[in-house]
């Protein structure tokens, strides 16, 4: 959520709550700070007047979540609201689409430190958040394994949290960038995923070629994977875009649509053009067109036009063709992955949402 | 390549073909192996399921002594090789190139099978009358504008992979080959590679490839290889190579002609004025992607530039560049791309 609140002169940066998905903002008299036994104690700082001593205090401090929905008491972590505006991403798509193995690799790239080339630093929100990320899932990929759904925080399988980082862009844009799984087919309207979606700043739309495309090189795969056949539609595309709220007819939410798992087909023209280019294409106007023309040409031709819904329901899109593991399952992903691409939709949404500059020199990406 | 023992033994084999169907084959697999680092190379006689036969080159990754780069580099010899054949299989050109007989990229050991030349090497023939020698010069240039045409330079054009059987200049295997305008890799050996080639700097331009024509017909006018890093000393006594060819010795990629104005001046006609564009059956998809931007913006579009700078067709589709040379860059423009790429823009 990026809007800005103006709370008396000053500015109120409202993020989206990982546990309750509540919008929430900094909130100084409702500050905690962890006591030696774990345990949550009320925290004053009305009385520190020394700047540094202050910051330091507020690095490890949390704030008790005003917990609208009735979840239960929880607390977060100072830094998660105050480092700028919020930034939450949702990954949208089917269950087999590969959606976690995306989102892992792509936090993966930026935990390895591959967003230094485009002058973005991060840290991340919460260490301990990101511990559990980096175990449960971004060493597992790493090694090559399949990952399982994880939802560090538990959630409830319809909307699951998965990592938090706080961001700085090249010109010190500030982004405190929450990642959501969103299973769309499953998603039940109550007011809280209501609210959350009015919130969500970025949706990226993972397409699976399994059951997107008719490719005949697609066959064995889709028998390898039980997919029994393509499908008209991904239903949680429509799903997610039913719910959305849009402005003037359309989504007001960035939008990012990726082809996945190209390593199943990756001489195919055009995947064949992109998949080996480096990261950072997408700040280069041209590259970008480029891509996105020949990713939506090859929706159009391969797939049913209910896949393409998202591209013409979206005000800002970007396409990308994506590879997760850089190998389709098999002997070669024991000795690791080989991701390709991940990069590109994110760096699209933080361009799209204000993180970088869309020019490349600006991004120092080359 | 030396002589092949045909005493091999036989395995079953599978792999893709260049139409992207699995094929499984007996091979009949030479005993010689050729070990560079961590490929293996060696003659093979594959046997398909209509029992038609093919002399092959087999060029295999070893699990134990290859690495994850050397996997993507095969995966990037594999694309320009499907490339290559996607637009000059079943035209007049189909012979110029090693023909890419199928590939397993996702194999334990990787590898990738070729048609085994049947030519002689440039680097074995000797004494080549000069009407021979112009016959080979103006191939190789042709044969590197008609890359330079389909997006990629070959960045591996040396005498002793590099064909002649009198009538055919035919390129070898394109395991460094590139996307003309993409960051530059470090790759081969002077004096056949150009210095930026090797160095890796700047960005994959086809005259890296004229340099190294200019190097292969140094040594077939001299039978010296010459130095790595500079033009031979003895370049204007040597009357084939003091006219234009004589700027292909440029030591910066910017200074040698580009290719078609190198044919121009050679008097040889160009290739690209032949090549006719394969039917794209996604022109329709991208059309339509140019209407729904144009719809977005209001109608403001006014269409859109296919190429990047520095002349990459966007696509992997063939669009031959011309008349322009080096292609001439499009500027990026406010309005491509996405539909807005800010919130604010526009």
């Amino acid at each position: 959520m990026t809007d800005m609140n103006h709370d008396g002169g000053g500015e109120r940066l409202r993020i989206t709550c990982p546990h309750c998905l509540d919008p929430v903002a900094y909130d100084e008299s409702a500050l905690y700070e962890i006591t030696g036994k774990g345990e949550h104690k009320p925290l004053d700082i009305s009385r520190e007047f020394n700047p540094k001593r202050r910051d330091d205090t507020l690095r490890r401090a949390y704030q008790r979540c005003p917990d609208t929905g009735g979840v239960g008491t929880h607390y977060l972590p100072v830094p998660y609201l105050r480092h700028g505006p919020g930034l939450t991403i949702a990954m949208v798509g089917g269950s087999s689409a590969g959606k976690t193995h995306l989102l892992t690799a792509m936090v993966s790239a930026v935990d390895g430190g591959d967003l230094d080339a485009f002058g973005i630093k991060w840290r991340s929100a919460n260490p301990e958040w990101h511990r559990r990320f980096l175990d449960d899932a971004i060493l597992p990929l790493r090694r090559g394994a399949t990952l399982r759904r994880t939802d560090p925080l538990g959630g409830d399988g319809v909307v699951e949290f998965a990592d938090a980082l706080l961001l700085t862009g090249p010109r010190g844009q500030r982004r405190s960038v929450t990642f959501f799984d969103l299973a769309g087919e499953d998603l039940v309207t109550d007011s809280r995923t209501t609210t959350f979606l009015v919130g969500v700043d970025a949706l990226i739309f993972v397409v699976d070629p399994l059951t997107a495309f008719n490719l005949p090189q697609l066959d064995e795969p889709r028998k390898r994977a039980g997919v029994p056949g393509t499908l008209t539609a991904d239903p949680a595309f429509a799903s997610i875009l039913d719910r959305m709220p849009q402005a003037d007819g359309a989504l007001d939410a960035a939008v990012a649509v990726v082809v996945n798992k190209c390593d199943l087909m990756p001489y195919e023209p055009p995947v064949d053009r992109w998949l080996w280019e480096e990261d950072g294409t997408v700040l280069d106007p041209v590259m970008r067109h480029a891509e996105n023309r020949d990713v939506y040409a090859f929706l159009h031709r391969h797939a049913e036009p209910s896949w393409l819904r998202p591209v013409k329901d979206a005000r800002r899109c970007s396409l990308h063709f994506v590879s997760t593991t850089g190998a389709p399952p098999g002997p070669d992903t024991s000795d690791g992955i080989r991701p390709r691409r991940v990069l590109e939709p994110l760096l699209s949404v933080f361009g799209m949402c204000g993180l970088i500059d869309g020019s490349p020199s600006a991004a120092g990406g080359g | 390549m030396s002589s092949p023992s045909w005493l091999g033994y036989k395995q079953s084999l599978s792999f893709w073909g260049t139409d992207g169907v699995r094929v499984d084959s007996l091979a009949e697999m030479g005993t010689d192996v050729a070990t560079v680092g961590a490929w293996r190379r060696r003659a093979a006689t594959v046997t398909v399921a209509d029992g038609s036969q093919r002399r092959c080159v087999y060029h295999q990754l070893s699990a134990e002594q290859g690495d994850a780069q050397q996997r993507t580099a095969l995966e990037r010899e594999v694309a320009a090789a499907m490339l290559i054949a996607r637009s000059f299989d079943g035209t007049v050109w189909e012979r110029s190139f090693t023909s890419l007989i199928g590939y397993n990229t996702v194999a334990r050991e990787p590898f990738v099978i070729y048609a085994a030349a049947d030519a002689p090497a440039l680097a074995g023939l000797n004494a080549l009358a000069i009407r021979e020698q112009n016959a080979v010069a103006a191939a190789l240039v042709r044969l590197v504008r008609l890359l330079e045409a389909v997006g990629i330079a070959h960045r591996g054009i040396d005498p002793h992979t590099t064909t002649w059987d009198g009538a055919t200049v035919t390129l070898g295997r394109p395991s460094a080959a590139d996307r003309i305008g993409r960051r530059r890799r470090p790759s081969g050996l002077g004096p056949w590679a150009s210095p930026e080639q090797r160095a890796g700097s700047g960005r994959v331009d086809a005259r890296d490839d004229l340099w190294s024509v200019g190097r292969i017909l140094y040594r077939l006018d001299t039978g010296q290889d010459g130095p790595a890093d500079r033009a031979p000393h003895d370049l204007e006594r040597r009357g084939q190579l003091s006219g234009p060819l004589s700027r292909l010795f440029e030591v910066r990629a910017e200074h040698r002609p580009g290719t078609a104005e190198l044919l121009r001046a050679l008097r040889v006609s160009d290739p690209v004025d032949e090549y006719r564009r394969p039917f794209d059956p996604l022109d329709e998809g991208r059309k339509a992607y140019d209407d729904l931007v144009a719809q977005r913006l209001g109608g403001r579009s006014g269409g859109h530039r296919a190429h990047r700078p520095g002349g990459t067709p966007p696509t992997g589709t063939p669009i031959p560049p011309r008349p322009a040379d080096p292609p001439a860059a499009d500027p990026p423009t406010q309005g491509t791309g996405l539909f807005k790429w800010m919130r604010r823009d526009g």
